[in-house]
């Protein structure tokens, strides 16, 4: 229970916090750190996608439309994600025969079909599990994502207050003291040094999904239209197909006209109910320049052109759309995109080392007194540092490793490397609760061995090894080979460091 | 242009947190051994130095970079530049005898 007091009731609140949402939140910033990432680690995991730069200029009526008119065949849109600086491929995605959404690429020199590599990557997997842990059903793990956002913001404040010597400390690391003082201080230092990216990109996490966690304002706002809220925010324009046909207008000559009146480039286009006379053509603007995600988009008639909408994004979107900018990071800025990934990195650093303070502090008195607590939240910790890695590589490897043509077997080849991941994953949560503690030494080992594979893997299936990447002026899997080499680094480190600390007893 | 501002910036905040850190007495020893309280000339000095710094980075930043890259660069840099500082302090502190 609480002790008296204000900051000793919000000691209770941060230490308990932290251990009921740690595992859940250290999985949220390990794959929000690697989604920082994720088109160039979509580079490396589909290789057909290595390509140079795009051309600045592409014919989308030439190159893009036969392959939607065919792969789509009467789905009632498509959508085309014009090329990038780091994704140097067009992507068609339109729904299947079943309603599963599929996409395929294209290359834009050319306007050649890719092969489809049967995975679903960093931006079909990785992205989806960071912000729902692939827990759909009744959007259980937007929920859960939520309590993790808003109990992140509860324990940065709580820590904030509990923290007594918070400037005396601000610059104190003692690495060479007992593990906990050292674990400790990594916890205050990252915690208190990064605390205003932690805050905001917490909270921004909480400002992108408030639909789903505050669904009353919209509610209040627009009663019984709620669908007036997504035209007036965000300029949807809906109508229901004629079932008369009609050919579609060109898409270049909107692309045109859409980026003639902004000044800036779109970054993609969506066709609904292709091949109908109420056909219509949404053209949305880039932000690849900006924070703010704008929501500017101009709706063209599918048959003959002409405008139907022009919607800009308004100044209270304006802030939304900030805050989700500043969340996504679909800006082009490398140094940014770089500070991120070490922010999320620090953050859950920060997450991981609060677990360990707390299982170390009482891990000996509760092997004494036959508790569970502590050897609970060790094999939590493990499950969600090591474990989460280990998982990780093992879809990296296994999107090396499986055959590519297992769909002539009727076999999801995305949803085995999927499989891969979360089998991986639940057996590192048996081998914890089984060493518990112990299972630190074996897990890292295992890192030290799988993600130099990976990296081996990909240099045998596709004969892009580190110096022909870099020679190819591929860096995304350059870059990609290079961390996994790093982590293998920095594991068996790691584990070097665990053996000699239990060999000194 | 832009990489040379961040780096500037980089090292204009790094600068200002370690004249903050050599405000404190236990970096203080780390820095010079047996270093006596800093005189209230040398505090004033040094604080007004780092918050020159702080307030100059964001200014310089938003010359080049406009005010939304501008705000998320100049804290990103300011914890980096943190926890620069702070690693110097832990494992090379006789590096921050040359400042000034």
């Amino acid at each position: 229970m609480p002790g008296d007091g204000f900051r000793a009731s919000l000691s209770w609140l941060h230490t308990w916090a932290g251990v009921l949402l740690g595992g859940l939140l250290l999985a949220v910033f390990w794959s929000g750190s690697l989604v920082v990432f994720d088109r160039e680690i979509d580079r490396w995991m589909l290789p057909s996608t290595r390509l140079g730069s795009p051309p600045v200029d592409l014919s989308l009526d030439r190159l893009v439309v036969p392959h939607a008119q065919r792969l789509a065949g009467t789905a009632a849109r498509w959508s085309i994600t014009l090329p990038s600086e780091r994704t140097p491929v067009i992507q068609l995605e339109f729904p299947n025969a079943e309603g599963v959404s599929t996409r395929r690429f294209i290359d834009p020199a050319n306007g050649e079909l890719l092969p489809d590599h049967g995975s679903w990557a960093a931006t079909g997997f990785l992205f989806p599990f960071h912000y729902s842990l692939h827990l759909r059903w009744r959007n259980v793990g937007y929920w859960l994502l939520g309590i993790a956002g808003m109990g992140m913001l509860l324990l940065l404040v709580s820590g904030v207050v509990i923290h007594r010597k918070i400037i005396r400390e601000f610059f104190t690391f003692r690495p060479h003291k007992s593990t906990q003082r050292a674990t400790l201080d990594l916890h205050n230092l990252t915690g208190v040094v990064a605390l205003p990216f932690h805050f905001l990109i917490s909270l921004s996490g909480l400002i992108i999904f408030f639909a789903i966690y505050f669904p009353t304002v919209i509610e209040r706002i627009y009663p019984r239209n709620s669908a007036a809220f997504s035209t007036e925010a965000f300029g949807n324009y809906t109508r229901q197909p004629s079932a008369e046909p009609a050919t579609l207008a060109s898409l270049d000559a909107m692309r045109d006209r859409a980026r003639e009146a902004w000044g800036d480039e779109p970054y993609m286009l969506r066709v609904w109910h292709p091949g109908d006379a109420q056909a219509y053509v949404e053209v949305r603007r880039s932000f690849a320049r900006q924070v703010t995600m704008n929501v500017d988009r101009m709706t063209f008639d599918g048959s003959s052109g002409a405008l139907l909408l022009d919607h800009r994004t308004g100044p209270v979107a304006a802030i939304q759309r900030f805050f989700s900018g500043l969340h996504f990071v679909q800006f082009e800025h490398w140094t940014l995109r770089w500070l991120y990934f070490l922010g999320g990195l620090s953050g859950w650093v920060m997450i991981a080392t609060g677990l360990l303070f707390w299982t170390g502090a009482r891990r000996a008195r509760h092997q004494r007194h036959g508790h569970t607590g502590a050897h609970l939240l060790d094999a939590i910790c493990v499950c969600s540092c090591s474990g989460l890695i280990l998982a990780t590589l093992g879809f990296f490897i296994a999107n090396r490793a499986l055959p590519a043509d297992l769909g002539r077997f009727e076999i999801d080849r995305a949803a085995l490397e999927g499989w891969a991941f979360f089998l991986i994953w639940a057996s590192t949560l048996v081998h914890a609760l089984i060493r518990g503690a112990g299972a630190w030494h074996g897990q890292l080992l295992a890192i030290g061995g799988a993600a130099p594979t990976a990296v081996l893997l990909n240099w045998l299936t596709t004969g892009d090894h580190l110096l022909h990447s870099l020679q190819q002026g591929r860096d995304a899997v350059a870059g990609m080979d290079l961390l996994l080499m790093l982590l293998a680094l920095l594991a068996l480190a790691t584990a070097r460091r665990l053996n000699r600390g239990i060999a000194n007893g | 242009m832009a990489e040379v501002m961040q780096l500037g910036v980089f090292i204009l905040c790094y600068l200002a947190f370690a004249q903050l850190a050599l405000l404190q007495q236990s970096h203080r020893q780390k820095v010079w051994r047996s270093a006596a309280p800093a005189p209230a000339r040398e505090r004033w000095l040094r604080r007004s130095v780092a918050a020159i710094s702080f307030a100059g980075a964001p200014t310089a930043l938003m010359t080049v970079e406009g005010p939304g890259f501008a705000v998320l660069l100049w804290f990103l840099l300011m914890a980096a530049a943190a926890m620069a500082v702070t690693l110097t302090l832990t494992w090379r502190p006789g590096l921050l005898r040359w400042l000034p």
